[in-house]
């Protein structure tokens, strides 16, 4: 009797136990679905931009990322790569030219952040910290018309965090191995009529010095402030930024990457104001300003681009960019039509340079106006055609040639709850930046825009607990401004599979892997990249564990590159979190070559090998209040 | 399913917009379980709030404090509003709060539903769930505290 009464007992707990988990599964799962459903990415993804890579703030949370590289290097194509400056630059070859990045295009709430006369904001914001961001989108293929004021073919988004979910202050502290350091300060409010958010962080990057074979590594430590900050309206919204980088930079111009002194200085300023003048209308201001000082010096002489200087350099250089947007949206009948004017005026204000003739400070204005249209025509209910066209003229003074682009985008979606696919065929063109033609004036001041035809495809899948996705990209250039000298065509292909498992809210997998081929492209006839990335996120009571790999290898040596990160993160209180990270721990991330020429006979030397990814432990603190 | 491709080619235009029918099955769950059989007659100042909780049939947007069953409270401004208006007074009205901070500034708030690094929250306080005899099913376990 007395073991009956115990048996019953036992499964009336048991019962009890089951039942008490079930129900409150059934709050963890409505919390989850309004987390999944109301994240803010769900507010500003645009499928009709391209193909998407997508970082919410759960993921970026889980990440422990800190900076853009941290998401960088876990996105194919992109990763995350450094010139020999030392500066953010996934496409760089490790050769001498100023930056190769131009293709890729970063945005911040939807406005471009542009080095102005230099190019793509990436070489600039491409590790910024990015405590005042709450998610980040990537964009393979060639954006929206409605996006972009330059031609990319691949765009990143970062959006703000918005003050009614991040209220109040936040306080990051970090320090590092050999010393890095980081301290970052976040307010924001929401009051009757408007909110703002202002996000104020400091750097003291110590980085691993690389072995050049003399007494004096070459560095690429940095000191970086950045200030982000906005006021908006339901309708306007206004940005100030502010971004000062003064860096080491790594082999600099030294040709054989033995320099005495290598040091690239940046200030930024970053202001833009958007105004819905209406349900149907809209327009953007933007205006940004740089100034670069850079102090290079060797003991042979120094190589920008493919002019020679002395041993002994020194420029000032600023330059201003103004950008006006007018766009107009409207929906007739099936037709959901956007079509608007876009202008840029870049101008070099100042180029302080000995070495550069009168004669090339003549060009020093380019201006683009790209007129465009777009329809996204819904052919029935679960299914969309959208058509692109823009045209662009580009002028330019000093009798540079002008330059114009004609670019088209058609693309089929079809969406279902669970199914998706997505193709798009476009022609783009893209020309020379004007940094780049200005360098090597002589020799490419007049060259052709490159013309790419590419065709992309995505698959996906998903239910509660299961996301899967395969995408392809071919492409293939005329007059490619990064072909081999004199021989044809470049052409790209791609593949991403894509896999992520929720076990449950608290514990994830997420899976990727890459394969690329190019073929005529930066000094090689073809190149295979295959890379992978293997994460798991776990939470458990106030503990939360984040696990990753990256891994590399090409065809160039097919040796295997592995770059592993883990950390710990203590939720101490509600507003009190310690955060222990370790950094590519095995010391194996992916090493890329930095040319070296031996400036007496001009003959190449062995290439340094370098990983842009520190070995690095971190501790973390972060308080809110 | 009309509605799939709408929402690609308009999302980003509501920018910040709730989703209606996930905030609705969230906010019903929590309301139900303070108010127990009590109607839910929501007073709050948010206009997003406001906006969704007009798609609900078993919410009732109340125009006044004084005939409200719930108040919400989603920021200061709400708070020292309330307070010029002697809420203190109303003790028989449940507050509940959009932000965790409201929850830790203000004894008479018994919870919180709010965003907390990309996630929502819910969080309730034993002490001041008892003042108003609120006992929670079982299911809430996990969400309730002693105290912050």
């Amino acid at each position: 009797m007395c073991w009956f009464f115990k048996k019953q007992t036992f499964i009336f707990l048991f019962l009890f136990l089951i039942i008490t988990n079930i129900s409150a599964s059934e709050v963890d799962t409505l919390l989850n679905d309004f987390t999944h459903k109301n994240d803010l990415s769900q507010k500003t993804i645009d499928e009709n931009k391209g193909h998407l890579v997508l970082f919410t703030r759960e993921k970026l949370e889980d990440m422990n990322a800190k900076t853009l590289k941290d998401v960088f290097k876990t996105a194919p194509v992109i990763y995350y790569h450094e010139n020999r400056y030392g500066l953010p630059d996934p496409l760089a070859s490790g050769a001498f030219e100023p930056y190769r990045s131009n293709f890729i295009r970063l945005y911040v709430d939807g406005v471009e952040i542009t080095q102005g006369w230099m190019g793509s904001g990436v070489v600039l914001y491409g590790d910024i910290n990015i405590d005042f961001v709450d998610h980040i989108e990537f964009y393979y293929m060639t954006p929206s018309f409605e996006t972009s004021v330059e031609p990319a073919y691949l765009t990143i988004f970062l959006y703000s965090k918005d003050p009614k979910r991040d209220g109040g202050g936040k306080i990051g502290l970090m320090q590092g191995s050999r010393g890095h350091n980081t301290q970052s300060v976040s307010y924001g409010e929401e009051k009757e009529n408007f909110s703002y958010m202002v996000n104020l962080s400091r750097t003291d990057a110590k980085r691993e010095k690389i072995d050049n074979g003399t007494d004096r590594p070459l560095s690429r430590d940095f000191t970086r402030t950045q200030l982000f900050s906005y006021i908006k309206t339901d309708t306007q919204i206004f940005h100030l930024q502010l971004l000062k980088k003064d860096t080491d930079s790594l082999a600099g111009l030294s040709l054989d990457a033995t320099p005495l002194q290598s040091e690239v200085d940046y200030l930024n300023l970053h202001m833009d104001y958007s105004i819905a003048i209406s349900e149907n209308w809209r327009a953007q201001f933007t205006y940004e300003w740089l100034k670069t000082n850079i102090r290079q010096m060797d003991d042979t002489a120094l190589a920008l681009g493919n002019q020679i200087f002395s041993n002994s350099l020194h420029t000032e250089n600023k330059n201003s960019v103004y950008t006006g947007e007018l766009t107009y949206k409207n929906t007739i009948g099936n037709n959901h039509i956007t079509t608007g004017i876009k202008g840029r005026l870049k101008t070099l204000d100042l180029f302080d340079i000995e070495e550069v003739t009168n004669e090339k400070l003549v060009f020093d204005k380019e201006s683009i106006l790209s007129l465009f249209f777009q329809n996204q025509y819904v052919l029935s209910e679960d299914q969309l055609i959208t058509l692109g066209l823009e045209y662009s003229k580009i002028l330019r003074n000093g009798s540079i040639n002008d330059d114009e682009l004609y670019q088209l985008r058609l693309g089929y979606i079809y969406s279902s709850e669970k199914w998706n696919y997505k193709t798009y065929l476009y022609r783009t063109m893209f020309a020379l930046d004007p940094f780049g033609r200005y360098l090597h004036l002589s020799e490419i001041e007049n060259t052709a825009p490159q013309s790419t035809i590419g065709i992309t495809q995505e698959f996906s899948y998903k239910n509660d607990n299961n996301y899967a996705r395969i995408m392809f990209l071919m492409m293939q250039d005329k007059n490619g401004l990064l072909e081999n000298d004199g021989t044809g065509k470049t052409q790209y292909f791609f593949t991403i599979f894509n896999y992520n498992y929720l076990f449950d809210i608290n514990n994830k997998i997420d899976i990727q892997l890459y394969y690329a081929r190019y073929k005529d492209i930066a000094n090689v006839d073809r190149l295979d990249d295959y890379s992978g990335y293997f994460s798991t996120s776990n939470k458990y009571e106030n503990f939360n564990f984040y696990n990753a790999v990256v891994w590399h290898q090409n065809s160039i040596d097919y040796v295997h590159y592995f770059d592993v990160t883990s950390s710990i993160s203590w939720n101490a209180s509600e507003n009190l979190t310690f955060t222990l990270q370790g950094e590519n721990l095995l010391n194996k991330a992916k090493e890329t070559n930095l040319f070296r020429i031996n400036p007496t006979t001009g003959a190449l030397l062995a290439p340094l090998s370098i990983s842009p990814i520190d070995q690095r432990i971190t501790l973390e603190m972060e308080y809110t209040f | 399913m009309k509605k799939i491709l709408l929402i690609l080619i308009f999302l980003n235009v509501g920018v910040y917009a709730l989703d209606t029918q996930s905030t609705l099955n969230i906010y019903h769950e929590i309301f139900s379980s303070l108010l127990g059989s009590q109607k839910m007659k929501v007073y709050t100042r948010d206009k997003e709030l406001r906006q969704v909780f007009k798609h609900s049939k078993k919410i009732v947007l109340s125009d006044t404090l004084a005939n409200s069953t719930i108040i919400l409270v989603s920021s200061q401004s709400d708070l020292r509003r309330y307070k010029k208006e002697h809420i203190e007074k109303l003790n028989h009205i449940i507050m509940f709060a959009t932000d965790y901070r409201l929850l830790k500034k203000y004894d008479n708030i018994v919870g919180a539903f709010y965003w907390k690094k990309g996630r929502s929250q819910l969080l309730f306080i034993k002490h001041r769930l008892d003042k108003y005899h609120i006992k929670l099913a079982p299911k809430y376990r996990a969400f309730i505290v002693d105290e912050l």
